[in-house]
């Protein structure tokens, strides 16, 4: 960043003041009460685990799907498709959460990074539908809502499940911007969710995917980001 | 231990030993009490919310990150204490008093500017939050733009924005009290 003239430099800025003994005492007594030695874990570790439990939890979902439906594609395509997420979740948490205080990426890249990646998943989804029901059919089909409602609660189920993990792994982690590290865990638990749903659902007609697959990933996001504030920041 | 670096005794602290949590709260309260007192410009109000602010790093001494800078994420926690001690007065009903009629808004018994006669501290009360924020953080507490916007949620060229727009004001403001005394 460019250097410019400062025109108080030098100037005697106000002195920092002390609060009051009794002040100090306190907060000694709130600090001191019930203190137990606690074990500091390192970012390294935590970005481990989050990613080590949502895949976990990924696995579970395509395991519990592949039963249900076994695939029809070839499977060297289900390992790409996983191989991808597990690259994209990685990227999603290591940016999200991975740096401390003065080194982390801008809050608008990763305000961006959660709108570009919930969005060209949305785009994903259009590019592997293969067909498009007027909205009044879809939504007089019964047995299409039916299909569409349990894609979305497992997808919801999921993705809230690895939130919740994500927010103990993280709790109380953040007071720079919670509400943006809450839509990230929103984000990677939509992609736990939605994605793993991707690859096992057969249906590919485009309303199933935006509302089963897709609404849920957003709602997942927009979830995180209400959530973030109370339980990521101290 | 006073030789430490304040991220060490933050571990020693989280590690279980007072000592560390003293020396830390010996070296950081000053910069965490005048910041706190530069967004409420009242004394008794900052002393508050220091112990809220206390109270919130002691239940999240554990997540604390090993070896990130203490400062800014002290400051952060101080800020959110701040605001959230705001939102709540904000929304707070009044109360009637038993005649039927609003109470009358207190003013504080005591404010800083009783005590603060430097011209650059008064010149910085005048000035809207954002900029009075963002030139604390930068030109009094010593953070770098990056942990200012860290802390202020915004980006390091919002804060330069603000910091060089606060400078106009208060520019402003020593010309025209030259002007005056001319």
């Amino acid at each position: 960043m460019k250097q410019e003239h400062d025109p108080f430099a030098g100037a005697a800025w106000p002195k920092q003041q002390c609060p009051s003994e009794e002040v100090a005492a306190r907060i000694h007594n709130i600090c001191a009460r019930n203190h137990r030695p606690a074990r500091l874990v390192t970012v390294g570790t935590r970005i481990t685990r989050s990613i080590a439990l949502s895949g976990l939890l990924f696995g579970v979902l395509l395991a519990f799907g592949w039963q249900r439906h076994p695939p029809t594609r070839a499977i060297a395509w289900a390992l790409i498709g996983a191989l991808i997420w597990g690259i994209l979740q990685a990227a999603v948490i290591l940016v999200g959460f991975g740096r401390s205080s003065g080194k982390r990426l801008h809050r608008v890249w990763r305000w961006g990074m959660v709108l570009t990646i919930s969005t060209a998943f949305l785009l994903y989804l259009t590019l592997t539908s293969d067909s498009i029901l007027p909205l009044r059919h879809f939504l007089s089909d019964s047995k299409a809502i039916r299909h569409t409602l349990s894609c979305g609660i497992h997808a919801l189920l999921f993705g809230a499940m690895a939130i919740a993990l994500l927010f103990v792994v993280w709790r109380k982690s953040d007071p720079f911007s919670p509400r943006l590290s809450g839509a990230v865990s929103g984000l990677a638990g939509g992609l736990v969710g939605s994605v793993a749903l991707e690859m096992v659902c057969p249906h590919l007609e485009a309303w199933h995917l935006w509302i089963g697959h897709g609404l849920t990933l957003v709602m997942l996001v927009a979830f995180g980001w209400y959530a973030g504030r109370r339980w990521l920041a101290p | 231990m006073t030789d430490s670096k304040i991220e060490q005794l933050m571990e020693a602290y989280v590690g279980g030993n007072l000592a560390a949590f003293d020396e830390m709260y010996r070296r950081v309260s000053p910069t965490l009490f005048s910041y706190l007192l530069r967004l409420t410009r009242d004394r008794p109000r900052a002393e508050d919310l220091l112990q809220v602010t206390f109270v919130k790093v002691h239940r999240a001494r554990a997540s604390y990150f090993i070896g990130a800078p203490l400062i800014p994420w002290l400051l952060a926690i101080a800020r959110r204490a701040f605001l959230d001690e705001r939102r709540m007065k904000k929304s707070r009903y009044e109360d009637l008093s038993p005649d039927g009629r609003l109470p009358e808004h207190q003013q504080p018994a005591e404010t800083v500017n009783d005590e603060v006669s430097d011209a650059l501290a008064r010149a910085l009360d005048t000035l809207p939050e954002n900029y009075r924020d963002a030139i604390h953080l930068t030109k009094i507490t010593g953070l770098s733009l990056n942990e200012a916007a860290d802390v202020l949620d915004t980006t390091p060229a919002a804060v330069k924005l603000r910091v060089h727009r606060g400078y106009n004001l208060m520019r402003e403001k020593f010309e025209t009290l030259r002007l005056a005394r001319t």
